[in-house]
């Protein structure tokens, strides 16, 4: 299911490196082809549904909760755990898809949990002047992730996220992202 | 001058044909040589001047001394609030793509919200004023969308109530305003 490219030891070795020194690390075309077409057909055909509070978020999720047979498969799962270099207990998903007019705002009752999440994007192409873009704010500059087809982030810091306004350049085109935290002793 | 109020989803005035023609011209003419930066965050991405009333211009410093002695008195009076004196002062401008999401303004010592239009835009051009009426403090339902007009003004009141937007600029088209808080 995992791309090959980042199962050998010294690619597992790289990325756990880069995680505890830089806190995140970004693997594009994670899956292989196969597996992200199966996640993406399954996702896709799931019913979306409008989450909105006009002061704290707006995006569609889907209560299909079969997506996360993927995430639990003992290949991602033994990754997560060699990368982290440490034992999973559980993990909570949720997958959400942003278009035009979607976005998710910090807000101030709303404090990082401190635990570790990963993201995973969906989109069969995305621009970054369209917004969508996670924002993880930094004391100097903010983290940005782009959304993009096939991209697994894992991120270990404890600060907040936005996902940026999704404006009309967009059109109707729309992204997946699929969320997990991980309940995991640090 | 035309002068309408409401009442829900919370306390506001909209004074249209605010002042006359040839000084707002001047005013839009001279906010215009100002310098505008982008302003971005998780709620907003628009350009914005510097606190205009230190502004070497006279034109737009006059502006702000209006506000200041003449029309604060109106405002406190309509409100039925006791002002501060302090008046935040900048211009904004929206353009395509650039939005403020819904949100309430309470900060600090912030008591009334104003924005003096300086373009007018039509309904399939985004940049509207959204009002939302709430239910325990939370927004729940649009309420109201007001259409920027040249040369009108609209003032509400800031309060936990007070939740608003302004949509989306959808075409290239430039929003003008002259916005700020009296305290």
């Amino acid at each position: 299911m995992i791309n090959k490219i980042y199962l050998n030891q010294d690619a597992i070795r790289g990325i756990k490196k880069e995680l505890d020194t830089k806190k995140f690390v970004m693997l594009d075309e994670f899956f292989n082809k196969n597996f992200y077409s199966s996640l993406n057909k399954e996702i896709s055909n799931g019913k979306f549904s409008k989450r909105e509070i006009f002061d704290r978020y707006s995006f569609f999720e889907t209560s299909n909760k079969k997506f996360e047979n993927f995430f639990i498969a003992p290949q991602f799962v033994e990754f997560l755990e060699e990368i982290l270099g440490t034992k999973i207990k559980t993990i909570n998903f949720s997958a959400r898809k942003f278009q035009h007019g979607n976005y998710t705002l910090l807000h101030d009752s709303e404090k990082s949990d401190g635990k570790i999440e990963f993201i995973f994007f969906m989109t069969n192409s995305w621009d970054e002047k369209f917004g969508g873009s996670v924002f993880y704010p930094g004391k100097r500059e903010p983290l940005i992730v782009n959304p993009m087809k096939n991209r697994f982030f894992i991120f270990k810091g404890k600060s907040r996220k936005f996902v940026k306004y999704v404006n009309n350049l967009a059109g109707k085109k729309n992204f997946i992202l699929i969320g997990g935290k991980i309940n995991a002793p640090r | 001058m035309n002068i309408k109020k409401f009442s829900k989803p919370f306390k506001t005035i909209l004074i249209e044909n605010f002042l006359d023609i040839k000084d707002a011209m001047k005013i839009f003419s001279e906010l215009k040589k100002e310098k505008f930066e982008l302003k971005e965050s998780d709620l907003f991405k628009f350009k914005q001047t510097k606190d205009l009333q230190f502004s070497k211009n006279k034109i737009l410093r006059n502006f702000y001394s209006f506000l200041e002695k003449d029309f604060q008195k109106n405002a406190e009076t309509f409100f039925g609030k006791k002002l501060s004196g302090k008046i935040d002062f900048a211009g904004t401008l929206y353009e395509k793509t650039d939005y403020l999401l819904p949100h309430d303004d309470r900060l600090e010592s912030r008591k009334i919200a104003y924005i003096y239009y300086l373009s007018s835009l039509g309904k399939n051009d985004g940049g509207e004023l959204v009002f939302y009426s709430s239910k325990n403090n939370i927004p729940i339902k649009i309420s109201k969308r007001n259409f920027p007009k040249f040369n009108s003004i609209i003032l509400f009141e800031v309060s936990k109530k007070s939740f608003h937007s302004v949509s989306e600029i959808l075409k290239n088209k430039k929003r003008y305003s002259i916005t700020g808080w009296l305290h």
